[in-house]
């Protein structure tokens, strides 16, 4: 059997773990810059307020309620994800973690598994105050379902229990996951509205009809698993790039940028073990301002051999912003390009590379602190110490559970 | 190829003491708090003193306790008072009896001392 556990309202279910006051009171977090509202509590979606409202359109409504909006404080919802993933793996024989809030769990067919999955949703909610909804089904599809419907329950739901096909009658086909939007319109074309019709559709006109990942869901949703472990494909580009939380003239302060981004980059592809082929850099202007005169520009190098080693990348990005910068605009936006990864071995190909090695054990190490004393522990001088044009985030809560400075306070 | 004699202390080797292990049984399930006031004093626990916080723990009598109450983190002793009705206590401070607007929720297993 499959258990879907998925934390409700993540981000905002965090913040109110460590501010007791504002338990059933709505709270919203937001997105990078303080943009718009990415996660609300229960509280917040029964006031009406809803995923990518903007903060301005909310924030009076919430302070009447006495509840309070939240920049996004990943390194707290990293941790309590960490900690929600270590006691899923002493409870369960086997987790397979989706998403920051989310896992699948398998067990093998056991009566007491509705037990079970109480057990594991009273532990998690006891020992982080994260509230958790549980799906019991036999496949990843139908616990996905299952979950949406223990949310409106008691919190734990097993198809096994219930009237499925009563159940999956009234549930809207584009709610099954894996069928976006487009697919759902395709479906609909097809007279196929709930998940009913779609598990009920008949297999030799699903192989037929439908795409492969479409036969599989209804494989799946006749309890039939099909979908195995979702490991995501190393990624051929990576992208990094924000926006500044104010319009940025210097070039230093876009060298800074550069850098950080740069090394943002080079840590999410040194994870997957590639290299880049490419390295590529460009800036802009914020295409909003009318009243701004407007630039862009951009620039990439062919590395040869590829590389994973960041003070080559970060120079070769300078490099790069230095051709493209002009003085006198108002930039918005820098952007980092690793393009055509290869797995890190593929750089041996290269034989008078003596380098290689050294450069290897550096970057190991490098990435190996960071990861023990938090990221930007090291860095490279070019990303600067002050970044004052970095992401604004005017409502952070303090890290609770990682600095010392920020522990909660007890009377 | 060996050199050498062999230590008179192989085979007696034990890993050394390590405080994480010591005073962190479950790491996922245990924070740091601070204390701030002067309500366990009795108990040992003062101002600015850093509180070990397992939520793992079940409270027992005399246990030091961390519950939400009015919206807030306090941390006191649960104690079995007479007739067998549970409250919260601390110096200073009025006891919290245990009812539905109390929850206990983690139980401080240590204290640490700041002497800086």
């Amino acid at each position: 059997m499959i258990l879907h556990v998925d934390c409700n309202s993540f981000y905002a279910s965090c913040e109110q773990a460590f501010r007791p006051e504002l338990k059933g009171k709505p709270v919203v977090v937001l997105s990078n810059n303080d943009g718009i509202i990415v996660a609300l509590s229960k509280e917040a979606k029964a006031v009406g307020i809803k995923r990518g409202d903007a903060y301005f359109q909310v924030k009076d409504e919430i302070a009447a309620k006495g509840g309070a909006v939240f920049s996004s404080n990943y390194t707290l919802y990293a941790d309590m994800s960490n900690r929600i993933y270590k006691i899923l793996v002493r409870l369960a024989p086997s987790v397979e973690p989706y998403s920051i809030d989310e896992s699948f769990l398998f067990f093998s067919p056991i009566k007491q598994i509705t037990e079970i999955a109480f057990v594991i949703k009273q532990t998690i909610e006891q020992e982080t105050g994260i509230p958790v909804s549980i799906g019991i089904a036999p496949t990843k599809v139908l616990s996905k379902l299952a979950n949406k419907l223990a949310k409106k329950a008691s919190g734990v739901l097993n198809v096994e229990e219930i009237n499925l096909d009563e159940a999956l009658s009234t549930y809207p086909v584009e709610d099954i996951w894996g069928i976006g939007y487009r697919y759902a319109i395709f479906l609909k074309d097809h007279g196929i509205k709930t998940a009913l019709e779609l598990k009920q559709y008949p297999l030799h006109l699903a192989k037929k009809n439908l795409t492969i990942k479409g036969f599989y869901i209804v494989q799946e949703l006749n309890g039939i698993p099909q979908i195995d472990e979702l490991k995501p494909k190393p990624k051929q580009n990576i992208i990094s790039s924000r926006g500044f939380s104010r319009l940025v003239e210097s070039l230093e302060e876009l060298e800074e940028a550069t850098a950080d981004y740069c090394l943002e980059a080079i840590l999410k592809m040194r994870k997957q073990q590639s290299a880049a082929s490419i390295i590529g850099v460009a800036v802009m202007t914020n295409r909003f301002r009318e009243d701004l005169p407007q630039y862009y520009n951009s620039i990439a190098y062919d590395l040869k051999p590829p590389s994973a080693f960041a003070p080559l990348l970060v120079k070769k990005a300078i490099e790069g912003l230095h051709m493209i910068y002009e003085p006198g605009y108002k930039y918005q936006k820098v952007m980092i390009h690793l393009l055509n990864l290869v797995h890190e071995d593929r750089q041996q190909q290269d034989f008078f590379e003596e380098e290689l090695p050294k450069q290897k054990a550096l970057m190991a190490c490098f990435d190996k602190i960071n990861e023990k004393y938090g990221s930007h522990t090291l860095f490279i001088g070019t990303q600067g110490v002050t970044k004052n044009w970095s992401m604004k985030r005017n409502f952070l809560s303090p890290s609770y559970t990682t600095s010392l400075n920020d522990i909660p306070k007890v009377k | 190829m060996e050199t050498g004699f062999p230590s008179p202390a192989q085979g007696y080797e034990e890993k050394s003491l390590d405080l994480n292990s010591l005073f962190i049984k479950k790491p996922s399930s245990t924070y740091l708090m601070e204390m701030s006031g002067r309500a366990l004093e009795g108990v040992g626990i003062f101002d600015r003193d850093l509180l070990i916080v397992d939520r793992s723990l079940k409270p027992k009598p005399n246990s030091v306790v961390i519950a939400e109450f009015q919206g807030e983190f306090v941390c006191r002793v649960f104690k079995k008072g007479l007739g067998g009705v549970y409250r919260l206590q601390g110096q200073g401070v009025s006891p919290i009896e245990m009812d539905e607007n109390v929850h206990i929720i983690a139980v401080v297993p240590f204290s640490v001392r700041r002497h800086t």
